[in-house]
């Protein structure tokens, strides 16, 4: 028995949260812990793992999004009952506030980071999923915590996220940006200005311990923004036509498009719609990378659905034809054509 | 400069003074770059050209001694020809290699530049004094307006007083004082936050005072009722209360009154070392201003404070409750709410015992948005409660809660289902339930397709006799009860031509999702409708799903 967390427990766990069974999975993580695995590593090394496990499971067609639902209920429950069993003790680093940015609806990354500064002697206030930018404002402003810790699961939310960091630096909280809708590293939340950034809840675990005169922290608001044009903005709101316009060429081109039923034209829609909010997010941190990992997702998303992946250059080509005066959203599409042919 | 310095041409001999001649036509003067001195110009009154000059000359030859000295040199800098440069800080000047210099001579800034020619420096120097102090007049003035425009920034946008304390008191020190203390009126007490200046950061401490321990008069004490105590050499010792302990001498101080509605918000304390310069006319000014920024920061955080315990208090009575644990019932619920600051609505779902060993709930939808729905909301709930102590037949309950409704100050109106559900010893669960005019649950069989559950009635708060319609359904084994608000079914996207989210879309989604559990199910249907919209909102949304555990639920694969 060791007291690390093995590759042939997380093998356990993702059949168990696999079949939804609530119990025996709560059990079988309380046991590890039992067996001396410490609780912040059974969230690091098994809950969050197994997290990253199910949404690959899942973009590759293994799983139907109701079991990966499911699966993440069981682990909220696996939280809550490491965090019942294993009580804090005394909080002596100060207050530390933990919110995913509005829109973001991946409250679990937030949850183990939550649970697990708390064990690291943090006074945690977990504002949960989604919390609507005026909401954590007023927070801030009510209990006037040490650091603010912004949490973002999904890039699309970065204008978002981007807006409660402006908000709270100017409440005089410093910001702590972490989690995967910020990038490899965090790197994007350098971008929107965040004090300090984090790659994932264990490094978060660093930069709290590391971080000097926190207390004495100012954070200086910043008066303008980074990118010079606002092509994230305008394309944002063509958003609709670019679909429409997608959706017309792809009828087209694959006849079968237009035999849709309304559902799988809805569906279509819905990816139309990821494109150009992954492009308008790649666009906001200037950073053609972002939108390339989308792409390369979406194509193990798509290959598995066996959507043929030519629909995707198709668009790629249609977007970049409507959007013949934006430089930059043009640089990004033709890096996406490049990665795609690559 | 320098290059320009080092480029300026020996000076033609001093004719008229055989000193200054015999010094300032040494070997280079007759060098080969030398013009040749046109003819009559031996004959140039030279000394008294230069004793003209605004600009103090005079000649140093390498032994230090001064070989000539116009008028304005001899009467400014005290030097003379024939004796040595002795005096500080000309002499340290006059030592160095030639170039240019700026010193501080008796009140006055000298600006100079030396030129070495042959065996003899040249100085030339002019007095700066006023042009220097225009330029630091200038800046200093710039310092503080830019001091002020970011105190005004830091703190406006700062609503937390403790904060606003502590910014008031990081912004002061070093900038105004070596120590700062911002003492607080809490009513209760005073609560103080103290930074000094250390040898490498700030230091920063806080604490509370009671009331009783000012003593009356002393600087804190006036400052606290409103006037300013301007610096005093006995003023260290009132204050020395509140420095820190190794402080040391206080040099000057100033205590005075952080203004806020009406009442003094608080008091800073500003202390320097001895050693620093005290506190100049135009820096009091400057603390006043700064001081009234603190004030007004400080009570608008003690007044959104106020104002915002009433609205947490209102929020906390009203946001949904925690689902208990019933023995053979799985619940799930999700609550969505349009109006976000506070993070509450009219939409409201609740589950409590029964009075008979049955569990009863409740979903339903305030007409109306916001905080006013939202108490309405609560108020519902609340009557609901006492109700459900000794009622619990549904369509009972909705007649007696339209009753207290109809009758009560406020007009609300508000639709509702409310049930009540036993466990049977088989598994089943048999659900009895009513609708004020609320959309029908939906039924989802562990096998079969979602179907409306048939029951209708009037809204709560319209008529006083209203039909209210029950129904009873019995739930085998992972068959579910899914209870919405309208915000689920007529959700639509930002603009009017997009459909409504409809009750297909919900069938469609209960369909991929069944047999998850209930919990599952309500916060999918939640998000669908939140993806839908796609960005705000327009109306509240609650689901609460009702599921029968009676086997362990196997997710859809």
């Amino acid at each position: 028995m060791t007291t690390a967390v093995s590759e042939a427990d997380r093998a356990g766990y993702l059949a168990l949260v696999g079949q939804g069974a609530q119990a025996p999975a709560v059990d079988f993580a309380l046991a590890l812990a039992e067996r001396g695995v410490p609780p912040r590593d059974v969230l690091l090394d098994l809950v969050a793992p197994t997290q990253a496990a199910i949404g690959d499971l899942w973009a590759r067609n293994e799983w139907s999004v109701a079991q990966e639902h499911a699966a993440t209920h069981v682990s909220e429950h696996v939280v809550a009952a490491l965090a019942a069993h294993h009580r804090p003790g005394a909080a002596e680093r100060g207050i530390l506030v933990v919110a995913c940015v509005d829109g973001e609806w991946h409250a679990l990354p937030a949850r183990l980071f939550a649970e697990v500064v708390r064990w690291d002697g943090w006074d945690v206030r977990f504002l949960g999923a989604s919390v609507p930018g005026p909401h954590l404002i007023s927070y801030l402003h009510r209990h006037g915590p040490d650091v603010v810790a912004v949490s973002c699961s999904v890039p699309t939310r970065l204008a978002a996220a981007h807006r409660v960091i402006e908000a709270a630096q100017s409440t005089a909280t410093p910001v702590l940006a972490g989690g995967r809708g910020f990038g490899p590293a965090a790197r994007w939340g350098r971008t929107l200005g965040a004090d300090r950034v984090a790659g994932d809840a264990r490094e978060a675990l660093g930069v709290l311990r590391s971080w000097p005169g926190l207390s004495l922290a100012e954070s200086e608001p910043r008066r303008e923004s980074f990118v010079s044009d606002d092509e994230h903005v305008l394309i944002a709101k063509r958003g609709p036509q670019l679909v429409a316009s997608g959706m017309e060429a792809l009828a087209e081109r694959f006849p079968v498009v237009g035999r849709y039923t309304p559902a799988q034209r809805e569906a279509t829609e819905f990816d139309l719609g990821q494109i150009v909010e992954f492009l308008c997010a790649g666009l906001l941190v200037d950073d053609p990378e972002l939108f390339g990992t989308f792409l390369d997702w979406l194509c193990v998303v798509l290959g598995t659905r066996r959507v043929p992946l030519p629909t995707v250059d198709l668009v790629l080509d249609v977007y970049q034809q409507q959007l013949y005066d934006f430089p930059r959203a043009r640089a990004h599409l033709a890096a996406g054509h490049r990665r795609l042919a690559g | 400069m320098s290059e320009e310095i080092m480029t300026v041409r020996p000076q033609p001999p001093l004719a008229s003074d055989p000193l200054a001649v015999n010094v300032l036509t040494g070997d280079d003067a007759a060098g080969p770059d030398s013009p040749a001195a046109p003819s009559g110009l031996d004959e140039m009154p030279w000394a008294e050209l230069l004793d003209g000059s605004d600009e103090m000359i005079f000649a140093v030859d390498r032994g230090g001694v001064v070989r000539f000295a116009n008028a304005e040199a001899v009467r400014l800098l005290g030097v003379a020809a024939g004796r040595a440069v002795t005096a500080p800080p000309l002499a340290d000047v006059v030592q160095r290699p030639p170039g240019a210099f700026d010193v501080d001579l008796d009140e006055r800034r000298l600006r100079g530049r030396g030129v070495r020619s042959g065996e003899h420096t040249l100085w030339y120097v002019r007095d700066v004094t006023e042009q220097v102090m225009r330029v630091d007049a200038l800046l200093a003035e710039r310092w503080r307006s830019a001091f002020l425009a970011d105190a005004g920034r830091r703190l406006g946008s700062c609503l937390n007083r403790g904060r606003a304390a502590r910014t008031t008191a990081l912004l002061a020190v070093p900038a105004l004082a070596d120590c700062a203390v911002v003492v607080c009126d809490d009513e209760r007490q005073l609560s103080w936050v103290r930074v000094d200046a250390g040898p490498e950061d700030r230091t920063e401490s806080t604490g509370t005072l009671s009331k009783w321990a000012v003593p009356p008069g002393s600087a804190l004490d006036q400052a606290l009722t409103g006037l300013t105590v301007q610096d005093d050499p006995r003023l260290g010792d009132d204050i020395a209360g509140l420095l820190a302990e190794g402080f040391g001498a206080v040099g000057s101080a100033m205590v005075v009154p952080l203004p806020g509605h009406g009442m003094p918000a608080g008091a800073l304390v500003l202390a320097r070392h001895a050693g620093r310069a005290p506190f100049e006319a135009v820096e009091v000014h400057l603390v006043r201003q700064f001081a009234a920024r603190a004030g007004a920061a400080i009570s608008a955080a003690a007044l959104y404070a106020a104002q915002a315990d009433a609205a947490e208090l209102v929020q906390r009575s009203v946001e949904p409750p925690a689902l208990p644990q019933v023995p053979g019932v799985a619940l799930g619920a999700a609550y969505r709410p349009a109006w976000e600051r506070l993070r509450i609505g009219g939409d409201f779902y609740d589950v409590r015992p029964g009075p008979d060993g049955s569990w009863m709930f409740v979903l339903g939808d305030v007409c109306g948005k916001g905080i006013e729905a939202a108490v309405q909301s609560g108020n519902i709930r609340q009557s609901l409660r006492a109700l459900w102590l000794t009622e619990s037949c549904p369509s009972r309950l909705l007649d007696l809660l339209n009753q207290a409704t109809l009758t009560g100050d406020g007009p609300t109106l508000a639709t509702l289902l409310i049930g009540a559900m036993t466990p049977e010893p088989d598994g089943s669960l048999t659900v009895s339930l009513a609708t004020g005019g609320h959309a029908p649950p939906l039924l989802m069989r562990a096998a079969g397709e979602p179907a409306e559950v048939d029951v209708s009635g009037t809204a709560v708060g319209l008529l006083l006799h209203a039909p209210f319609g029950q129904a009873q359904v019995v739930l085998g084994p992972g068959d579910a009860l899914v209870l919405y608000t309208d915000g689920v079914t007529e959700a639509r996207a930002g603009s009017a031509d997009r459909p409504l989210f409809g009750p297909q879309r919900l069938a469609a989604e209960l369909r991929a999702y069944r047999g998850a559990p209930a919990a599952v199910i309500a916060e999918r249907v939640a998000q669908r409708v939140t993806d839908w919209v796609g960005d705000r909102l327009q109306d509240d949304i609650a689901v609460l799903v009702i599921q029968a555990a009676g086997g362990p639920a196997a997710p859809a694969g």
